[in-house]
């Protein structure tokens, strides 16, 4: 049984009415929402913010999830949905210099380990691109689920995908980063 | 294998998440010379070696206690929001009480035990009001400069018996002046009570006068034979 099965299975229990199962729901939800939320507002604490009011929402709304369908996409809507509002609040708040928003990664242009290479690059992507990517890659949904989700064609989904990693593989080849 | 094909076979396999690619696709992409065959297939090399690093070293997040409080305090405004939705049992009580006032068996008690709550309430605030000098009341008033008050004679050193002593003239003389105002107090709101006489209300004081004057002349004479600090009973 993969992880996916699980969420799955583990929806399925809370909606049935088994509260036991709450924490480990919210716990496997965390471990999806809160990467996306993080390369979307790029900002920790506003992130995390976002990440429980995802999962609240989720919790709150199980019951309008169909058990015919995956629940990550369901989720990663919810996520996403949730972002955009959080930006779109945070764009209209005045700018306080103090606490901007921040890459994920610590900015520094000195030589980190490959992750922290490959999150300043992520960092360099456009909006869209970065939320497509990360959905790919992280969420490992499908093509045909982020274009659900984002409520694009597929084949805008894998144009997008195709230029970020091209983005992706110059910026790392620039800074030094090459296959074994 | 042509290049067009190699590349079309690259991009499934990392549309479909593939974990590797054949080694059909992999001969090609080690020996082709086509530069766009080359950056496509270094682009997939690097990429697959990066990525899972990147995503070993996402931070993490535990938000699990976070969530499950504030769902708990969602869901105890949703419980007290439906209790405030509910009728409240004060509004319960107050419709059914009025049924009850309405209904001709209860209405007589309910009436009576009005006019006694009210009675007692007002009787409370007549007793607890001050007397006034423009009160509506015929109060004879006692002023015995001989009487000392309370707080000087708290002073004295010998002052444990003449307390006792003052503050029983003063019981007396309050219950005999609760006892005139009762006597000449005339009802305000009285004339329908007596609808038939008009004049019957304005000869009461007159009619009242020799038993209010005998009233005040045997306290007075009661009041007379109590002792004072410095004279004793007669």
């Amino acid at each position: 049984m993969t992880g996916v099965d699980d969420l799955h299975e583990l929806a399925r229990r809370c909606l049935a009415g088994d509260a036991d199962r709450l924490r480990t729901f919210v716990e496997r939800c965390q471990q999806l929402v809160f990467p996306l939320c993080l390369q979307m507002m790029r900002h920790r604490q506003d992130a995390e913010d976002v990440t429980q009011e995802t999962i609240v929402r989720a919790v709150r709304h199980l019951s309008t999830w169909d058990q015919a369908r995956p629940i990550e996409p369901w989720l990663m809507g919810i996520a996403a949905n949730r972002c955009r509002t959080a930006l779109e609040r945070r764009n209209r708040r005045p700018v306080v210099i103090e606490n901007p928003p921040e890459p994920v990664s610590n900015g520094q242009d000195s030589q980190g380990t490959i992750g922290e290479e490959v999150q300043r690059a992520v960092d360099t992507l456009r909006d869209d691109y970065r939320q497509c990517f990360t959905l790919f890659h992280v969420q490992q949904l499908s093509v045909q689920e982020i274009s659900d989700l984002m409520h694009v064609p597929t084949g805008t989904v894998k144009t997008w995908l195709h230029r970020a990693r091209k983005i992706l593989a110059e910026e790392l080849q620039r800074r030094g980063v090459t296959a074994d | 294998m042509q290049c067009p094909l190699f590349r079309s076979l690259l991009d499934q396999a990392v549309e479909s998440h593939a974990d590797s690619v054949s080694d059909e696709v992999r001969t090609h992409g080690a020996t082709c010379t086509d530069q766009a065959c080359i950056e496509a297939w270094n682009e997939y090399r690097l990429l697959s070696q990066a990525l899972p690093l990147w995503k070993a070293e996402l931070p993490q997040v535990d938000l699990s206690d976070r969530v499950l409080a504030e769902l708990s305090r969602s869901e105890s405004r949703n419980v007290s929001a439906a209790v405030t939705q509910n009728p409240p049992a004060l509004k319960e009580f107050v419709q059914t009480s009025w049924q009850d006032f309405r209904s001709p068996q209860q209405r007589p008690w309910s009436i009576a035990l009005s006019v006694a709550a009210l009675m007692l309430l007002v009787g409370t605030m007549i007793l607890s009001v001050p007397q006034s000098p423009d009160s509506q009341l015929a109060v004879r008033t006692r002023n015995n400069p001989a009487l000392p008050t309370i707080d000087t004679q708290r002073d004295s050193a010998e002052s444990s018996a003449p307390d006792v002593a003052v503050k029983s003239i003063e019981w007396v003389q309050k219950a005999s002046t609760l006892m005139a105002t009762a006597i000449v107090s005339i009802p305000e709101k009285g004339a329908e009570l007596v609808p038939e006489s008009p004049q019957w209300r304005s000869d009461w004081p007159s009619k009242l006068e020799p038993l209010r004057r005998n009233a005040h002349a045997a306290w007075d004479s009661f009041l007379e034979k109590l002792p004072t600090p410095d004279q004793p009973a007669s």
